[in-house]
């Protein structure tokens, strides 16, 4: 072999090299709720397979990551209780009992408190991160369960499925401070990043409300039309705001798609086709990277952010629910 | 009041006393003892619900009756009464008005089990 061709050849392989570690260091997990299999299923975002699944508990939904990264909450709705697991050895470390059927939770900005929507109780249980000991408990309408908290930490809006409300709740006082009726079937809420503004999906009203978060008041009503897709079919469930904030993700359920919206003026700029029945989403650390749980063919669909184009499907556990990433 | 009269009274009074907490004991267990749920994983809202013994044809009352939305939601729970453990046919009506049947569903009272899009048999549209 010519001295060129060695020093290309190595050239080559130092090249390659470097771009899988390059991969390698900027790899991050994301964690997956499988609500029938009683799993949380760990992908590794470099070679998109799962590397662990993690046994939790019964009907495991709601799912976050707490502000420090070394915790991942989930509810297990069957149990009654919440299920803490180390975010880097994959193990479950500790079990709470958080109140009859969590099915979705947040924590404050702090990582101190956590804030769990109990279904059958019609309650928002306030427990402290630590000690799993139940701060309160705030009644608010039938079946909760979507569960925002504002960038500051002052204020968490709860949204109730039945009652078709988000509820406002001041987090020193633990007051209801507003109960704002919505379009039918309220599933989520998620405040924008300056903290200014609330965005509640329902589902069976098939619309996002953009709700003021200081006056309270509806500031527009967000509705989608799909061409070839029955409007009945328009289910909106999740919420995901890009990193800028310049636009949305909307889960729409039954009509199989994610919308994407222009948050300045609130239109629809795309529908992405992703697997069947998206519930929720997660978007990867560097924001370029958007993931759907599609409960129906129990997989996970990889979102280019730029492109709006669902690139890949990784298989799970048995109905994804929702996602948590760990950087 | 004379000692005699009193323990006369006292004894039925007594037993009184202990069958109603006998019965409040029967009454918090019953209200323990885990339901029976069925898990509606079929992708839409169900309006009726019935359940019949597998292969009979002969259909319980309507199961969406003890919601009190009279319907059960998709990846929603409904509270099934009346059905003891065993192997039924499910029959399905949704809001559209289709009706489909899911066969040979195994019920294990105080469990919860589901049925799937999947599992559908025999729809018909309305």
């Amino acid at each position: 072999m010519t001295k060129l061709r060695k020093i290309l050849l190595f050239g080559v392989a130092v090249l390659l090299f470097s771009i899988a570690a390059a991969a390698e260091a900027n790899a991050y997990v994301i964690f997956v709720s499988n609500e029938k299999d009683d799993t949380v299923s760990v992908v590794d975002s470099a070679s998109l397979k799962v590397v662990k699944t993690i046994a939790v508990g019964h009907r495991p939904r709601g799912i976050i990551i707490t502000p420090d990264h070394k915790t991942i909450v989930v509810c297990l709705g069957d149990d009654g209780q919440i299920a803490m697991i180390d975010a880097n050895t994959f193990q479950v470390t500790r079990k709470f009992d958080s109140g009859s059927d969590p099915e979705l939770l947040n924590i404050s900005p702090d990582g101190k408190i956590l804030y769990v929507a109990n279904e059958d109780d019609s309650l928002v249980t306030i427990m402290d991160f630590k000690t799993g000991n139940t701060i309160e408990e705030v009644p608010i309408g039938v079946e909760p369960e979507g569960m925002a908290v504002s960038p500051d930490g002052r204020i968490v809006v709860a949204t109730s499925e039945s009652t078709s409300m988000a509820h406002f709740i001041d987090t020193k006082t633990y007051k209801v401070l507003a109960n704002i009726l919505v379009d039918s079937r309220p599933r989520y809420a998620e405040f924008t990043a300056d903290g200014s503004k609330v965005w509640v999906t329902s589902e069976v009203g098939g619309t996002v409300s953009v709700i003021d978060a200081k006056t309270y008041k509806i500031l527009n009503v967000i509705h989608f039309a799909i061409p070839g897709v029955r409007p009945e079919l328009i289910s909106p469930v999740g919420i995901t705001f890009t990193k800028d904030g310049k636009r949305a993700f909307i889960s729409l359920g039954k009509a199989n798609r994610l919308a994407v919206v222009d948050t300045s003026n609130y239109n629809v700029i795309d529908y992405v086709l992703v697997g069947q029945r998206p519930w929720h989403t997660a978007l990867s650390p560097d924001g370029s990277t958007l993931y759907s749980a599609n409960g129906e063919t129990n997989d996970i669909t990889v979102v280019d952010v730029a492109s709006l184009r669902p690139t890949k499907s990784v298989p799970v556990g048995r109905l994804p629910w929702g996602l948590a990433i760990r950087p | 009041m004379p000692r005699q009269t009193s323990k006369l009274w006292a004894k039925p009074y007594l037993a009184a006393l202990s069958l109603a907490c006998i019965g409040s004991l029967c009454i918090a267990s019953a209200d323990a003892a885990p339901k029976t749920k069925f898990w509606n994983i079929t992708g839409d809202t169900i309006v009726k619900f019935e359940l019949a013994p597998a292969g009979t044809g002969k259909w319980g009352p309507d199961q969406c009756k003890n919601d009190r939305d009279d319907s059960v939601d998709d990846d929603e729970r409904l509270a099934i009464v009346g059905v003891p453990t065993g192997t039924y046919d499910a029959r399905m009506t949704y809001k559209d008005g289709s009706v489909c049947q899911a066969k040979s569903v195994k019920v294990d009272e105080g469990k919860i089990f589901s049925i799937e899009k999947k599992d559908l048999t025999n729809c018909t549209k309305p």
